[in-house]
């Protein structure tokens, strides 16, 4: 708790250096808390709605200004995008620049891109960051983890590029560019500065796969550079993966290629309690931030009332944060801390048997 | 009175009775004794030292090895063919540890090994040492990794400066025969589950192949279960409930995740034995080393874990089918951990690896 007080102190001192990076444009300037802001919200299936209303009324209780533009998945392919996600949603998204997301399942079928992709390549989200952080109250085996891991979302071994060259033999091709590298450490790096995070570490196998990692840390060498207060170092993955479990406080911000950044994302979300706790936003060009809840939409507890909000709570937060409505986003942020540190209100999956209307009312309660 | 004393006696006998378990040893052939050449390349950092305490140690155990040593560091360019030769002639080879240069020019030399040797299984045997503490229990997990293919094959290109391509190649024949070493491995050793790792979500063709060789052999162990896990949630699985899974068949990459995962929730890399074998050869060395074979503190304080190779080379006498050895040097450590008063620097203790490797030959029988 004491190192969460001094990362705030950090960042409000942090706050006086405006960001001169021009790669990320932080589009409007979101400082006047009167203005309201607009955003797209795509509730998602199964327990998505349920979670979503908790989020639109904990928003409500803080003040919070933003109006929702909801949007449904359709129940049809639009032939404009090849996918269930309408054109219309799409648009709101690029024209509101914020957008938070509910579970989507993707129907089994063929003919149309998956939701998830969909979103990824329409609106350009190179970068997915996670923050990971001990729960205070829910006990798991670790108690320190403190870390954001920052993962590039476009490229790298899930470009989808397979092919089978004679029978039983396969290749897949996994691509580097300089480009979207550069984009993502850049991204890093501008986090860690406005955030006030001390270290960056880029997350490798350099010394297997020497072109194609070697481009990515050459790429992250070249943003350090910018940034001397800003300490930078290389871990090699299969160390960083045995020091996450033995030792998590070691690491502060993590920058990955796309599949290293899957499973170490995973792996810190397991550290933490699961994907049921962890918040997760994507970037996109322009400064489009979409964030949403990682878990799946959990058929079987649908319209019970049961689901756990957290993980899409949490994740609104880091979209408040990215608005710079930081006194906002730490006012929820921690009455949901202070809500599950007390234990008196827990949704089934915590070990806990309220509701998520009376757990969304604690929460209020505690703003 | 009679009774009395008679009783006192027999709770004596009772209390100081030590269970004989005799060993069911089996029945060697005439001149098995014969001591056996290994080939030993020390390597790099804490390689020499580490390397150093098995041949004490087996030196203070009479042994029937004895050790052809070869001098390979982690710069050169190749692998000295003699070394090779060796290794082709003895069969069995114990490797201290090669640190592989960052920045590119050089091949891996461990690479090149397995390559050259065709050792295309790699074993990490990651369990909880009693007396070790651990945040997770009941962690008692074997990682087979497949070591020859999919995205170590090396094979990458600059497409236009900027843009690089790295290729990653499964084929039938490796998926088909580590799966089946999997599976041979689990039947040897009463091991109930063999879970495949895998991301065929995104990479269908690639691990698809995979998982549909695992499926076609495990269609041939009906009394073994089999399933399948994605490696993200394999790995969020690991740190949380790491009790369910018992032997693991994975590709190249993530079996290098895996491994290192298992190991480090395990204990640490500093004491877990693997080893990787092919058709013909095998070469046992520390099953997870992370990163610490270059450690420069680690090398000048004389602080490296001998446990790992220790256990290594317990595993390779009995790969040579010295199984009293073997159990005699398991026995051994795993006294020494379990009293705990001589651990070194990953264990949390103070020692250097001088004094542990005395223990261990203390607790010898």
């Amino acid at each position: 708790m004491a190192t969460q007080l001094l990362r705030r102190v950090t960042q409000i001192l942090s706050h006086g250096n405006p960001n001169p990076s021009s790669h990320i444009s932080v589009a409007r300037p979101f400082s006047s808390a009167t203005e309201t802001i607009r955003a797209t919200l795509f509730p998602g299936d199964g327990i998505g709605p349920e979670i979503a209303e908790s989020v639109k009324q904990v928003f409500k209780t803080a003040d919070v200004p933003i109006e929702w533009e909801e949007h449904y998945v359709g129940d049809q392919v639009d032939p404009r995008t090849q996918s269930f996600l309408t054109w219309e949603s799409l648009e709101s998204v690029r024209r509101n620049r914020v957008g938070l997301k509910g579970p989507m399942a993707t129907p089994i079928g063929k003919g149309h891109r998956s939701l998830n992709l969909t979103l990824r390549k329409e609106l350009n989200l190179y970068a997915n960051v996670r923050p990971c952080y001990s729960l205070p109250g829910y006990k798991t085996r670790y108690d320190d983890v403190n870390l954001i891991t920052i993962r590039e979302n476009t490229e790298g071994e899930y470009s989808g590029l397979e092919h089978q060259v004679v029978r039983g033999v396969v290749e897949s091709l996994k691509i580097i560019t300089r480009q979207a590298s550069l984009r993502v450490a850049e991204y890093a790096f501008h986090y860690a500065k406005t955030h006030g995070r001390e270290r960056v570490s880029a997350i490798h196998k350099a010394n297997i796969m020497q072109k194609t990692d070697g481009l990515f840390l050459k790429c992250c060498r070249e943003v350090a550079e910018k940034y001397p207060e800003i300490t930078y170092e290389e871990v090699v993955i299969d160390n960083c993966c045995m020091m996450l479990v033995k030792n998590p406080a070691l690491f502060d911000v993590l920058v990955m290629p796309n599949l290293y950044g899957d499973i170490i994302s995973d792996l810190c979300a397991g550290l933490i309690g699961g994907l049921g706790l962890t918040p997760s936003c994507n970037i996109g060009e322009g400064g489009i931030a979409l964030a949403e809840a990682v878990h799946g939409s959990a058929p079987d507890i649908a319209g019970k009332n049961m689901a756990n909000p957290t993980a899409l709570l949490l994740s609104s937060v880091s979209m408040l944060r990215h608005l710079n409505l930081h006194d906002k986003a730490d006012r929820i942020q921690d009455a949901i801390l202070n809500t599950i540190a007390e234990g008196k209100y827990r949704t089934a999956d915590l070990g806990g048997t309220s509701t998520t209307t009376d757990f969304t009312k604690a929460i209020c309660d505690h703003l | 009175m009679s009774a009395s004393r008679r009783s006192v006696s027999l709770l004596k006998t009772l209390l100081t009775h030590k269970t004989q378990t005799r060993a069911v040893t089996y029945m060697p052939r005439p001149g098995d004794g014969a001591p056996r050449p290994i080939t030993l390349i020390p390597g790099d950092g804490i390689g020499p030292l580490v390397t150093n305490a098995v041949e004490q140690v087996m030196e203070a155990m009479h042994a029937p090895v004895y050790f052809e040593k070869y001098e390979v560091y982690g710069d050169m360019k190749w692998m000295p063919q003699e070394v090779i030769d060796s290794i082709k002639k003895n069969k069995v080879c114990l490797k201290g540890g090669l640190r592989t240069p960052m920045g590119g020019g050089v091949n891996s030399l461990n690479v090149q090994l397995r390559r050259e040797l065709d050792l295309y299984a790699s074993l990490v045997d990651c369990c909880n040492l009693p007396g070790l503490p651990t945040r997770h229990e009941n962690v008692d997990i074997v990682v087979i990794r497949e070591n020859t293919e999919g995205e170590y094959s090396g094979l990458e290109h600059e497409v236009v400066p900027g843009v690089v391509e790295s290729l990653k190649v499964i084929t039938k024949f490796c998926s088909e025969r580590i799966a089946k070493y999997a599976f041979e491995y689990a039947y040897l050793n009463n091991r109930k589950k063999v879970t495949a790792v895998h991301k065929a979500n995104i990479m269908k063709l690639a691990d698809g192949l995979f998982l549909e060789s695992c499926r076609h052999v495990a269609a041939k162990y009906p009394t073994i279960t089999y399933n399948e896990i994605i490696v993200d949630n394999c790995c969020m699985q690991l740190v949380s409930k790491p009790e369910q899974f018992d032997v693991m068949v994975t590709p190249n990459l993530y079996g290098n995740l895996v491994a290192n995962t298992a190991a480090g929730i395990a204990g640490g890399t500093g004491v877990m034995p693997g080893g990787n074998v092919g058709a013909e050869h095998a070469v046992f060395e520390q099953g997870a080393s992370a990163g610490n074979v270059g450690k420069e503190k680690m090398v000048e304080q004389k602080t490296a874990n001998p446990v790992a190779l220790l256990l290594s080379s317990a595993m390779m006498l009995r790969h040579l089918q010295f199984p009293s050895f073997a159990d005699r040097l398991e026995n051994a450590v795993k006294n020494v951990i379990l009293e705990g008063k001589y651990r070194t620097k990953d264990l949390s203790g103070e020692n250097t690896t001088q004094e542990v490797v005395d223990a261990v030959i203390a607790k010898i029988d």
